[in-house]
């Protein structure tokens, strides 16, 4: 009888911001915070994958660049890591 | 305010390098008055020699604290990009104008003391360990204000409406009050006597709090103006989170580490005395160390 193994599986939420910022006029951290109402460090943390948005505040981020939210926002499928913790496979 | 930072610059640099000089004079005017007043030797000539100025140079040190207090606000308030140097600072500049006026009541009760003909050897470390303060604080302004003129020199930095310095700042002030109220509770409590540990217990802690109320205070100030919904955003009030539950567990184990010793040991019985701002000030340091913490990392 053939075994089935679940496949260990981890999702990590990644993003487009960056891209975004660039193509809308190139507007800094900075005035992106400031038109969303949170701090520049959130945008810096979400950019860099260190921290995920609640629904609202990454709505109100699709709303702000005219894009639906899943342009910016993606899942990016990680496994079992081998090496470091946290590290792409 | 860019103006008034350039503007006060330089007079506040040049009044700190002036107390510079008077601590320095200060220090040499204790220097020859100690071994007199701990001897019961007659002091009446060097006052007579060195009095009025030791007591122009304390005054023009009080003034300057003032006016460096002054300075280091509107900084707080200009800048809107964290940075320890400055909330290293603005703690110093707190702390050391409280132990200004500490300086004045401890050399009236020296006075005091001496003309009574009492001991006065257990009160000449703590006017040393504040004159150490001032001494500090002296020096961190005069580099402040030196990395400022740079500072001001490059191009205005964007606008922000939401202040994410002053979050960081206060948990940078938080983590130096912590310190502060632990460290001065441990050296209280190793070099003085359970009564005087009784007597100092309640200065000690206002002063070591003070800096961060004030942070505080003016952080409610900046919420108030922005007249924002919300008080954090969402990373902040995770991290904030995250810093609670640490803040909860690492208190638990802290405090029943001490019940156990005091419990156990008659050695640890101050604990039963400072138990209270002891605990106040083992929150604040780890409330405070571990938003750095977790703030940080997402940062970086």
């Amino acid at each position: 009888m053939k075994k089935l193994y679940m496949k260990k599986v981890q999702d990590r939420l990644d993003n487009d911001l960056k891209r975004c910022r660039f193509e809308k006029d190139s507007i800094s951290q900075q005035e992106l915070a400031n038109a969303l109402g949170v701090t520049r460090l959130t945008i810096h943390s979400i950019e860099t994958g260190k921290f995920n948005p609640s629904v609202f505040l990454a709505l109100k981020i699709a709303r702000f660049f005219g894009k639906p939210v899943d342009d910016i926002f993606f899942l990016e499928e990680t496994g079992p890591q081998p090496g470091k913790k946290g590290e792409r496979r | 305010m860019k103006k008034t930072i350039g503007a006060l610059g330089w007079p506040v640099f040049i009044m700190a390098i002036l107390s510079l000089g008077g601590l320095i004079y200060n220090f040499i005017f204790y220097e020859r008055l100690r071994p007199l007043i701990l001897g019961f030797g007659d002091i009446s000539p060097i006052l007579d020699n060195m009095q009025i100025p030791a007591a122009g140079s304390f005054i023009f040190i009080f003034i300057f604290h003032i006016a460096a207090l002054a300075y280091v606000f509107i900084q707080m308030m200009y800048f809107k990009r964290e940075s320890l140097l400055l909330a290293a600072v603005f703690f110093l500049a707190i702390m050391s104008a409280l132990m200004m006026l500490g300086d004045f009541a401890l050399l009236g009760d020296m006075g005091k003391e001496h003309a009574a003909g009492l001991d006065t050897s257990g009160e000449w470390p703590v006017l040393y360990l504040s004159q150490a303060l001032h001494l500090l604080f002296v020096i961190l302004l005069i580099v402040l204000i030196s990395a400022t003129s740079k500072k001001l020199k490059r191009d205005q930095d964007d606008i922000v409406l939401r202040d994410e310095a002053i979050f960081i700042n206060a948990q940078y002030i938080g983590l130096l009050c912590g310190l502060s109220g632990m460290g001065s509770f441990a050296v209280l409590s190793v070099l003085t006597p359970l009564w005087a540990l009784r007597k100092g217990i309640f200065p000690v802690s206002l002063i070591s709090i003070f800096p961060y109320m004030i942070i505080v205070i003016y952080w409610l100030a900046i919420k108030a103006k922005e007249r924002s919904g919300s008080w954090y955003d969402e990373k902040q009030f995770r991290d904030m989170t995250r810093g609670s539950l640490f803040t909860l567990v690492a208190s638990i184990i802290a405090m029943t580490i001490v019940f156990m010793a005091q419990y156990f040991s008659q050695v640890f019985e101050y604990i039963t005395i400072i138990w209270w701002p002891f605990y106040v000030f083992l929150v604040l340091l780890l409330f405070s160390a571990s938003i750095l913490y977790y703030s940080k990392r997402a940062s970086g």
